[in-house]
């Protein structure tokens, strides 16, 4: 166990200063300025002796941005030859609005190789996946994983909401037989 | 605004429940949420009233002041309802013009009180032809979480009830002056709205912002202390047989006198 | 001390004896100010400020996506203030559309809030702030930038600081603090401040009058006194927000499983 420090965690509030940066690095909710470690929330300081840091753990709740491992729920948009462009309206679990842009990539589709982007999505479908990237000015998503991929498309003959049947995603109206690369929770994933 | 599939699976998880008989929030399907008004909170309004709707939250203030007349009704106090959408209120709210539905939204509160003529607006003219006493009436969303036209109504007669008119005097020079002195404002009836939502085969009162949003369509009756009524609006892309609106107009007279007890507790 | 001082002290203090302000506060003194953070519950954050007779709500939501998009910036966030009035917020009634005057607050507040905040953190993403004046009485723009702050505080939004705000002026010869609106209409000079209180920096600054250059000083300093006061305030309401103990010496660890979801509930 790291040497324990005889240093009294505290609430603290922005702006308040918790060290210099000789004594201690900025951690999670806090910022440095002027070689000043400040907390940057409302919360509680965490001083680990391990690796000489000071955190703020934050009171107040988290805010719902795009963040790269958060799981994304998204409406596909136009679908290209090499990507698709989805719209996020859940992260985490969480509804936002408006919605956050993304873009799954064709080799972000599957674990496996993806010849053709139309047989695994479509414009319209909901899609399950993880955000992979944040920085490349589009959230990337990634469906690679058995957990993630299409939880609910529509007929592209006649806009009915496919059904998973056998394995197989019928059109409940018209018994039209479509491919996509759908996820685990395919018809079941809970939006609402 | 939800999307497509989101719509469609609220849909259904809240007529299902509906069809049980229940709400997604445990309330019964003519049972309204917690009420509360608070009236004359606001000084520099002549009236004024505070009211939480389960979390729908409305501020309305009435202010008196002098106007112009209307040129066919030279002698007759004018009265304007107006309601605004804050950004604050929703995510999809966003600052500029009144949307479409603010606008129906006040034109149906306007035209429950106008109807009733809750107020005697002859008496309200000072200067034939020139000037008259202006009443408006402020719809102010500040959280929206459905039935804004039955909260605003309520409000709004809150507001009026409790209002306190200043008085004017006019000078042989035609010169009007706002004395010190104020009078409560005459209300000569009550009206109250009450919506009622048709959800699948289902009516419900007081709908949330979910349940608005998913329903098929909704009657607003605007229901006086005697029974009268004053105004209907329908809306929605459906239907209503005869006995539906029949029995809307049941619920409203019923629910309106619940209502009121609350509106009017401030008088 | 010498003889002169001394008189022109006891001169000084028998005129000072007999000025008192409007609302008989002391020269240094804040008006009282009450603040409630979270009353918004559609909001992100947001916060309600009684300041003198000020009623003010501010409302946050974002970090968001900003649209319509070419207005986002690639490498930054967006804030977005906008200060309105409700149309009974005033004597006469006024107009809802955005005046000039309510888009130059807006600007300065944006301004005045903005070093608070990392908004390198939030590329292509908008803040937006929305405040609402459902009452003014005088000091409207400091009120909002109070409430914003507590709004942004309670959203969650990482923040270098808070922000407090408070005006210092003239008034028959003296230097006030927090002036009312009769003092704010009646005054020599109005000077609005707003201040980070941990940084020791001024992010608003205005001033509108005629004031020698020494009395300017002097009347940011008196400002930057008040927003120490208004910050402890601004704290206060978020420590009861978020069940935190008074921060002394022997700070036990508050059980912390209780907060944010409920907080919801209570509206």
């Amino acid at each position: 166990m790291a040497k324990k420090h005889e240093i009294e965690e505290k609430e603290v509030f922005p702006g308040e200063r918790l060290a210099v940066i000789e004594e201690y690095n900025e951690g999670e909710g806090t910022y440095q300025s002027d070689g000043e470690v400040r907390s940057a929330e409302i919360g509680v300081t965490r001083h680990d002796g391990a690796t000489r840091s000071v955190a703020v753990e934050k009171k107040t709740p988290e805010i719902t941005v795009p963040e790269e491992g958060m799981v994304a729920v998204a409406e596909v948009g136009s679908v290209a030859r090499r990507d698709a462009r989805v719209n996020i309206f859940m992260l985490n679990g969480r509804h936002i609005h408006p919605t956050y842009s993304g873009v799954i990539h064709i080799s972000d589709i599957s674990r496996d190789y993806t010849k053709n982007i139309d047989m695994a999505l479509r414009n319209g479908d909901t899609v399950k996946g993880r955000i992979v990237n944040v920085k490349n000015r589009l959230n990337q998503m990634s469906l690679a994983d058995p957990e993630y991929g299409v939880v609910y498309a529509y007929c592209s003959r006649c806009g009915g909401l496919l059904e998973l049947d056998r394995g197989r995603l019928t059109c409940p109206d018209c018994g039209r037989v479509e491919r996509r690369k759908t996820a685990r929770s395919y018809g079941k994933e809970e939006l609402v | 605004m939800s999307n497509n599939i989101v719509s469609r699976l609220k849909r259904k998880k809240i007529v299902d429940v509906v069809a049980t008989g229940k709400r997604m929030d445990g309330r019964e399907l003519l049972q309204y949420r917690d009420l509360e008004i608070k009236t004359n909170f606001l000084a520099k309004s002549e009236g004024s009233a505070e009211v939480k709707l389960g979390k729908t939250h409305v501020v309305v203030g009435v202010k008196i002041g002098i106007g112009h007349p209307f040129e066919d009704t030279p002698d007759a106090g004018v009265m304007m309802v107006n309601a605004e959408y804050t950004p604050v209120a929703h995510p999809t709210w966003e600052p500029g013009p009144p949307p479409k539905d603010a606008i129906e939204l006040a034109r149906v509160v306007d035209r429950g009180l106008r109807a009733a003529e809750i107020i005697d607006m002859s008496k309200l003219g000072l200067i034939s032809g020139v000037k008259v006493q202006m009443i408006f009436v402020d719809l102010y969303v500040l959280n929206y979480d459905g039935n804004l036209i039955d909260a605003c109504s309520a409000g709004a007669l809150a507001a009026l009830t409790t209002t306190e008119a200043p008085e004017y005097k006019v000078s042989k020079k035609g010169e009007i002056k706002k004395t010190d002195k104020t009078e409560k404002l005459k209300l000569r009836a009550h009206p109250l709205a009450v919506t009622v939502c048709k959800i699948g085969d289902s009516l419900i009162v007081d709908p949330t912002y979910d349940e608005e949003e998913v329903k098929d369509g909704r009657i607003t009756i605007t229901v006086d202390e005697n029974g009268n009524l004053n105004a209907i609006q329908k809306r929605g892309p459906v239907g209503f047989t005869l006995d539906e609106i029949k029995k809307c107009i049941n619920i409203a007279s019923e629910k309106s006198a619940e209502i009121k007890a609350i509106a009017l507790a401030g008088e | 001390m010498s003889k002169t001082t001394k008189k022109k002290t006891t001169k000084r203090k028998t005129s000072k004896k007999k000025w008192t302000r409007v609302d008989g506060r002391k020269p240094d003194e804040l008006r009282p100010i009450h603040i409630e953070s979270g009353v918004i519950p559609n909001a992100d954050g947001s916060a309600y400020i009684e300041m003198g007779r000020n009623k003010i709500i501010a409302g946050v939501y974002g970090p968001r996506e900003m649209h319509p998009k070419r207005f986002s910036k690639p490498n930054m966030g967006i804030l977005r203030c906008r200060y309105h009035m409700a149309p009974f917020s005033v004597d006469p009634r006024r107009s809802p559309a955005p005046s000039r005057r309510d888009k130059e607050i807006s600007m300065v507040m944006t301004d005045a809030i903005e070093p608070a905040l990392f908004l390198e953190r939030y590329p292509r993403s908008v803040i937006d702030v929305f405040v609402e004046i459902i009452e003014a009485d005088g000091g409207t723009r400091c009120a909002s930038i109070n409430a914003a702050a507590v709004a942004l505080a309670d959203a969650g939004i990482p923040m270098k600081d808070l922000v407090s705000s408070c005006a210092s002026g003239k008034y028959e010869g003296n230097l006030i603090l927090d002036l009312g609106d009769y003092e704010d209409k009646n005054g020599e000079s109005d000077v609005p401040v707003a201040y980070l209180p941990k940084n020791d920096q001024v992010t608003l600054l205005q001033m509108e009058g005629i004031m020698t250059q020494d009395e300017t000083e002097k009347c940011i300093e008196l400002a930057i006194e008040g927003c120490k006061q208004i910050y402890e305030i601004q704290k206060e309401a978020l420590k009861k927000k978020y069940g935190m103990v008074e921060a002394t010496e022997e700070t036990e660890e508050a059980p912390e499983e209780e907060e944010p979801v409920e907080e919801a509930e209570e509206e």
